[in-house]
């Protein structure tokens, strides 16, 4: 009948369907031991970095140099991997315009909520009662706090890689 | 520490993110806003720099 899926000719198509999906494991298999071992040094060099001295020129350079490592990293990878064009499900309604107005009018208030709060603790004091992003922040990843630390290293420098890499295209 | 603001920033940034999976295509999501940001070489310049001043805020200074 139309439509229905043929049956395989031969065991040598079987096999070469089995031999197709056996290499695709086995480039996922890479790929994922890479992500992995890329995660690791990451987080490695945040270990290195939390260990420098803050404020220093050390630490800037270190960050500077990693920071210029991931951007030709991520130049290179968009190079040579082009990317396959993502399959987006039809959608079933057009976007309505008034509603994505309105979320981005959305988007603005909450940026310049979350900017207004950021000045008005920043031009108060003590610290200690108003506390800015960066008093926050310092609280979890500060430079005691060598494991996490290292940790939102590795995010930061995933979250670098994500962003130099030019977007891929859309159907 | 007075988090109370913060708190409600949170929740005001929370709650456009939930309205955006919940309306579907129409509301963006902070991840679609990120992505047209990155679609032309203005915006990405923009993310690059601001990714670069935080990893230097937060890790060098």
């Amino acid at each position: 009948m139309p439509g229905d899926r043929e049956p395989l000719a031969s065991s040598k198509d079987q096999r070469t369907v089995h031999d197709g999906l056996e290499a695709m494991r086995s480039n996922l298999l890479v790929r994922a031991a890479l992500a992995g071992l890329f995660i690791v040094v990451l987080g490695f060099c945040g270990y290195l970095e939390a260990s420098l001295r803050p404020f220093g020129l050390a630490s800037s350079l270190f960050t500077f140099c990693v920071a210029a490592g991931i951007l030709l990293l991520g130049a290179i990878y968009s190079t040579l991997v082009p990317g396959v064009p993502r399959a987006i499900p039809p959608s079933t309604q057009p976007p309505e315009r008034s509603l994505r107005s309105i979320g981005l009018a959305a988007w603005a208030l909450a940026g310049s909520l979350v900017t207004a709060v950021e000045l008005w603790e920043l031009f108060h004091a003590p610290r200690s009662s108003y506390p800015t992003l960066s008093s926050l922040a310092n609280e979890l990843i500060g430079p005691g706090h060598r494991a996490a630390r290292s940790v939102a290293f590795a995010c930061w420098a995933i979250c670098g890689l994500a962003l130099s890499a030019r977007p891929r295209r859309r159907p | 520490m007075n988090v109370a603001l913060w708190v409600l920033a949170a929740l005001v940034v929370a709650c456009c993110e939930v309205a955006a999976r919940s309306l579907g295509r129409s509301w963006p999501t902070a991840a679609q806003l990120v992505r047209s940001g990155r679609a032309n070489l203005a915006g990405r310049l923009i993310l690059v720099i601001s990714w670069l001043w935080l990893g230097w805020h937060v890790f060098a200074r």
